[in-house]
């Protein structure tokens, strides 16, 4: 029965996400008014306390707001260090790393509201024959320290600055300022007040603007891009941070075909080209979103495994790959009916 | 983490309770008014419950309260999964108000004060970072003769702002009001009549009467703490044979969600963003294959 309902990983995985989509942005009308906040407090999602009916929010807010509050306070008054700040640090930081022991960075793959809007794009977009773009390796490569250089700097270093007082207090959460999620989730509710640019401070007027020319282009992106905001987001650097310590991981053999196969490289969303070329833990790249699609495309059996605790939960099987390529091309272009915008001639060069 | 936005509600409720703004003054409130009161506040007669003014006393996990415009000797706390109210005593620095073990975010929190002819209740609520059950069977509880409910209350996030509708349930005795009467006065000068609807239920409407906000420029390692805040009273009043029932409600609210932001400009950087993502759209009319994109094997 399950099978026939989610005949691939695939399939459950999307089901996954539409219902965490679901959950995240109108978690409360499901759930109720109050459990929803109660659900808020132990998932981290990418669903964040700007949205009204959402039963879930995002830790980057709380983190951003205990580097400007807490941390950056406390640096400079000098007092009640351990009470109020390692304590509050600690446990915020505990509970978002029992929640990412379980599921590492499947997080990003299977539950994340704003990559599932960023894959529902991209599947618009191959229904509607936009072009497919991808990142080189090398592309892959510069693009790989924004992430790092948005946590560090937009999550963890101006809040602080704000909150030790060398930055203004306007950029005590520059992240929320310029996250498309919190435009994307809000609008879904048909709160318009999150699009509306803040006017009250230049800081704020300058960072509101990015933040919704990038939320424009995030969308339009998308249509033609896979996941084009998961390559900077700093929740996947802060998952990276830690993906060797959780117990959930990706796992490649070498195999003597994988040098000119790549198929899974064509599969991962994130352009990871390490899949491919690497293997044993290196193949389990930083970018990697555990979403499953390179263990689903490799053709060969047991090459590439997604493992819990040393446990496969999925591995690569010849046949699965035969069946999955029937309804869907690595790339994500699907083989059932397709409505066209142009001509046949003009379909998808890597079909 | 879950804690982590309670610093935020701290600062925001002191911050409506440190506002000096130029108040106008407020309607006399009733038979109440003639009655010796521990703390005032000048711009309502109602009775109020608020943090006290004593900074430095309270800590993370407790908080101060103290009651005003009326005369009271403790306060009643009321936590989501606790059974009977905790009775704290009133002091002239205030009422310490600890958050308990377990018992939930949402403590209800009221102040009595009864004579024969008249029984006054100012009741608030106040959020701490505490896991435990949802406020929902705690508020319906019954608690005083006359009440006035907040159906729901703000979660954690969230706050009462101008122009936005809540809703509140007036009681006596556990049975809906129909038709009663119920009054909002606003620290920033506002007063407004609302009438409950045949099940007990007042839609109250908050007030868009924040004044522009002054340029002030925050001294170093200083913070604003987030958006302005004033303070609101909710009452209603009741007559039960020669008895006269006085209950409030007080919390706080700010200006409304559009204040200090411009949706067109929203709007216009949103579509310059998708503007520049455009050309990603067009199909290019010869493409050249990237060197390291893999090509598919015709072994597999």
């Amino acid at each position: 029965m399950l099978k026939k309902i989610f005949p691939t990983l695939g399939r459950f995985r999307f089901a996954i996400q539409l219902l965490m989509l679901l959950f995240t942005v109108y978690g409360s009308a499901l759930i109720g008014h109050y459990a929803a906040e109660k659900v808020s407090n132990t998932l981290p999602a990418l669903s964040c306390a700007f949205d009204k009916q959402n039963g879930a929010y995002c830790v980057l807010v709380p983190l951003q707001h205990q580097m400007h509050h807490r941390i950056g306070e406390a640096l400079v008054q000098g007092q009640q260090v351990f009470n109020t700040v390692v304590l509050p640090l600690f446990f915020l930081l505990l509970s978002f790393f029992t929640f990412f022991v379980v599921l590492n960075k499947a997080f990003c793959g299977w539950i994340c509201p704003l990559g599932t809007m960023q894959e529902l794009l991209f599947r618009l977009g191959r229904r509607f024959n936009r072009p497919f773009h991808r990142l080189k390796e090398t592309q892959a490569h510069k693009a790989r320290p924004v992430k790092w250089l948005m946590l560090l700097v937009l999550v963890l270093g101006l809040p602080l600055l704000a909150g030790m007082g060398i930055a203004p207090d306007q950029v005590g959460d520059p992240f929320c300022q310029v996250c498309p999620s919190r435009l994307a989730t809000t609008l879904l509710t048909a709160d318009t007040e999150q699009i509306a640019v803040r006017t009250g401070h230049p800081i704020n007027f300058a960072l509101g603007a990015l933040g919704n020319a990038l939320f424009g282009f995030i969308l339009i992106a998308a249509l033609a891009a896979r996941q084009p905001f998961c390559r900077i987001c700093p929740l996947l650097s802060l998952n990276a941070a830690f993906q060797k310590l959780s117990p959930m991981r990706l796992s490649k053999q070498p195999h003597e075909k994988c040098e000119k196969c790549g198929i899974c490289t064509k599969a991962c969303p994130m352009d990871i080209h390490e899949i491919w070329k690497k293997s044993g833990h290196k193949a389990f790249n930083e970018d990697c979103t555990l979403c499953g699609r390179c263990a689903e495309y490799c053709p060969d059996d047991g090459v590439i495994q997604i493992k819990f605790f040393g446990l496969p939960l999925f591995k690569s099987s010849r046949d699965y790959y035969k069946a999955r390529v029937k309804s869907e091309t690595p790339e994500g272009m699907p083989k059932g009916k397709v409505i066209w915008l142009k001509p046949a001639d003009t379909k998808l060069k890597a079909e | 983490m879950r804690s982590t936005f309670t610093i935020l509600a701290l600062a925001i409720s002191l911050a409506a309770s440190a506002a000096e703004m130029p108040l106008a003054a407020s309607a006399p409130a009733a038979e109440h008014a003639g009655h010796a009161s521990r703390h005032t506040h000048g711009w309502t007669n109602y009775p109020l419950i608020q943090r006290s003014m004593s900074k430095g006393m309270d800590g993370r996990g407790t908080v101060l309260m103290n009651a005003s415009n009326m005369q009271a000797d403790h306060l009643y706390t009321y936590a989501p999964s606790d059974a009977v109210p905790h009775e704290l005593e009133l002091t002239m620095a205030g009422a310490k108000l600890e958050a308990l073990p377990k018992v939930g975010n949402y403590y209800w929190v009221t102040a009595r004060e009864a004579t024969p002819e008249q029984v006054i209740v100012a009741s608030t609520s106040y959020y701490f970072s505490n896991p435990g059950p949802a406020p929902t069977k705690m508020l319906l509880s019954k608690k005083h003769e006359l009440e006035l409910i907040p159906q729901p209350l703000p979660r954690e996030h969230n706050s009462y702002r101008a122009k936005e509708k809540w809703l509140f349930l007036l009681r006596f005795d556990g049975v809906p009001l129909a038709n009663q009467p119920l009054t909002l006065e606003t620290q920033n000068g506002s007063t407004l009549r609302f009438t409950s609807d045949a099940q007990g239920y007042a839609e109250v409407r908050f007030p868009d009467d924040f004044k522009p906000e002054t340029e002030e420029k925050p001294v170093s390692g200083e913070h604003s703490h987030g958006p302005r805040r004033a303070s609101f009273v909710l009452a209603t009043e009741h007559h039960n044979g020669s008895v006269h029932y006085l209950t409030s409600f007080n919390a706080s609210y700010g200006p409304d969600a559009y204040t200090d932001r411009n949706l067109a400009l929203g709007l216009g950087f949103t579509l310059l963003g998708m503007a520049c993502g455009a050309p990603l759209l067009r199909h290019k009319r010869k493409a050249s294959p990237a060197s390291d994109t893999p090509q598919t094997p015709t072994g597999v």
